[in-house]
């Protein structure tokens, strides 16, 4: 079975171009427009990893990412966040305190997310499904 | 007569007496008795002339010297005292010269005092008229004077302790003297050891005076002269509470600046990417290159509302205003939102005057500040709301309403809704933007229209903007009869 991946971000392009870059890797993907709308989801059914967006309307990246470090059954998920900030934003304190996995600033390489994701799952190739 | 010669004349008198007494009585012209009584009264009637001469001298002298107004008589040599007085009257007069002189440098020093004391008073006054806080120390570090804005970094003294001062300073016991608050205290101590190099040293600190906590800048200087002793040392204090303010604003435009650029630009880079790579089938492809477009598109916009604020407030663009029907303008502006609109299932209604409203207005500028409040209702009202575009006329204005029933603005954002990069925090999320968009509307109503505009809110039950602008054309003989009768 494919790994299941959460893909949060109000930019419906972007994510568009995740979505169609993990789906093509094999992975099976679901996208959200913000936070809130995949933490009730993940309430239903927890992804294998979460690619979140910072600035979302409802529930920030942040927020989430809160969140599923709140609780047993979601702590563990490994978490990407995608950021438009570059300096004015401390990676590391929130590396630490939410335990995000990655952090990838905008504009990114969907291919380099792809890697990243991989070796967050601990995959070496990718996923065929 | 020279001087002692009345003296020797009656000297004289007296032998030429006595020896025609004495001739008189030898040749027994007179008894002794008569001569006695003529020489008796001859000596009588000299002294009494003597002491006359004298007396009359004595007033001359009383006159010449006890006279406040410098007002002398003429000399009259014919004096008893002859050189003697003519001395003392030389002396006299040459005081009385050295007076005068003394009394018009006495004059020039008081017109220069005047001047000075109004000079100084000058610089107090503008020294307290200054908003930031001026201290100024003497060599010996004690505090010589300070303006009202600087009284709130002075410790009163009955609150002067010995816990103000710091033992590693070796100032501490002046400081405590000096009586300011801790942080400059230090500053004061650091200036005053600083011997060579600058002059000034620096510090920011918080400070709360009357409640209120800002973030303060005192910079001290030493003064020296042209021998480069210290004179003392002077510390302006300034507030940079606001200018701080403004710096984090602006910081905060310029990131959202960014991540609003920078948001489109990842869409593109992704999709370059998978192409480069050749990830996509040729109907993919194709769509990608569409979304490509659409990206570069929107950066465009982006990029070029904000050259048009920039623009606009700057006084770069021309305003052109010409005669126009209002309700022509809105329509155009109507028609853009209204796609966004039906996008986000919104119910968007125009109620427009059925009167003809005649402006002078620029209508590029009109239209899009009434695109920007038409676009804010849609981006802060949820789906199945509804933004409604009215117009009416009032007294001599016209009547712009844009009225949703969407998130609504908090009142304490309020009076702040239209400052230039200022967005509601709570709503902050819903909907992205550069805060830029009410600040713009503001410009283009007042400062180009001549209009005000006014909002009213409430949270969670929606929001009202009003635009007045002035009715009428510029050419009157265009202006339109207004039928009475019709209704808005």
């Amino acid at each position: 079975m494919a790994p299941l991946i959460y893909v949060c971000d109000d930019d419906s392009h972007i994510v568009r171009a995740i979505s169609m870059k993990l789906r093509k890797a094999g992975f099976e993907v679901e996208c959200f427009p913000d936070g809130f709308a995949c933490w009730e989801k993940m309430q239903q059914r927890a992804p294998h990893m979460i690619i979140t967006d910072l600035q979302m309307p409802r529930m920030n990246g942040l927020e989430l990412c809160g969140k599923i470090r709140t609780f047993p059954e979601t702590q563990t998920i490994p978490v990407t966040l995608l950021t438009g900030k570059g300096y004015e934003f401390d990676h590391d304190e929130y590396i630490e305190t939410l335990k995000i996995t990655n952090v990838m600033v905008k504009p990114f390489s969907p291919k380099k997310l792809l890697t990243q994701v991989q070796e967050s799952l601990n995959l070496t190739n990718d996923v065929t499904g | 007569m020279k001087s002692y010669a009345k003296y020797w004349f009656l000297v004289l008198l007296l032998l030429v007496v006595s020896c025609a007494d004495n001739l008189l009585v030898a040749s027994q012209l007179a008894s002794p008795t008569i001569a006695f009584t003529i020489s008796l009264i001859a000596s009588l009637a000299g002294w009494v002339w003597l002491v006359k001469t004298i007396q009359k001298d004595r007033d001359q002298i009383t006159t010449y010297i006890r006279n406040p107004e410098l007002k002398r008589p003429g000399y009259q040599r014919k004096n008893f005292f002859g050189g003697v007085f003519a001395e003392a009257i030389q002396k006299i007069e040459e005081s009385d010269t050295e007076l005068v002189s003394t009394k018009q440098i006495k004059t020039m020093l008081k017109a220069r005092l005047n001047t000075l004391l109004k000079k100084e008073m000058m610089r107090e006054a503008v020294l307290e008229s200054l908003d930031c806080g001026i201290l100024v120390f003497d060599a010996q570090h004690m505090l010589e004077f300070s303006n009202s804005a600087a009284k709130d970094f002075l410790i009163p003294e009955s609150n002067q302790c010995e816990n103000y001062s710091d033992s590693s300073l070796s100032l501490s016991k002046t400081l405590i003297n000096d009586a300011v608050i801790p942080e400059l205290a230090k500053l004061l101590a650091k200036t005053i050891e600083r011997k060579d190099a600058t002059l000034r040293r620096r510090t920011e600190f918080d400070f709360t005076s009357n409640g209120a906590t800002s973030h303060y800048r005192a910079v001290a200087t030493n003064l020296r002269d042209e021998n480069q002793t210290i004179l003392g040392t002077v510390m302006v204090v300034e507030n940079i509470g606001e200018e701080n303010v403004e710096k984090t604003r602006h910081a905060e435009f310029v990131s959202s600046v960014a991540h609003e650029l920078k948001t489109p630009m990842s869409g593109i880079k992704a999709y370059v990417e998978m192409l480069i790579d050749g990830e996509c089938d040729a109907e993919e492809a194709q769509e990608l290159y569409g979304f490509i477009n659409d990206q570069i598109d929107r950066l465009t916009r982006l990029v070029n509302s904000m050259l048009n604020l920039a623009r606009i407030e700057s006084g770069v663009v021309e305003i052109k205003r010409q005669d126009y029907e209002l309700n022509d303008i809105l329509k155009t502006a109507a028609d853009v939102i209204s796609p966004n609109a039906t996008e986000k299932e919104i119910t968007f209604v125009t109620e427009l005057s059925d009167l003809y409203l005649p402006v002078f207005v620029d209508k590029d500028m009109l239209g899009q500040a009434i695109i920007n409040l038409l676009s804010n209702a849609v981006k802060y009202t949820p789906n199945g709301h509804e933004v409604r575009l009215r117009s009416r006329m009032e007294d001599a204005s016209a009547v712009i309403e844009v009225r949703d029933t969407g998130l609504g603005i908090p009142e304490n954002s309020l009076p702040h809704i239209f400052d230039r990069f200022y967005r509601v925090p709570e709503n902050n999320r819903s909907a992205s933007g550069t805060g830029l968009g009410l600040s713009l509307v503001h410009f283009i109503v007042t400062n180009v229209h001549n209009g005000s505009i006014s909002v009213q809110s409430k949270v969670n039950e929606g929001t009202c903007f009003t635009v007045t602008i002035p009715l009428g054309h510029k050419d009157k003989k265009r202006k339109r009869h207004v039928e009475p009768s019709a209704s808005v």
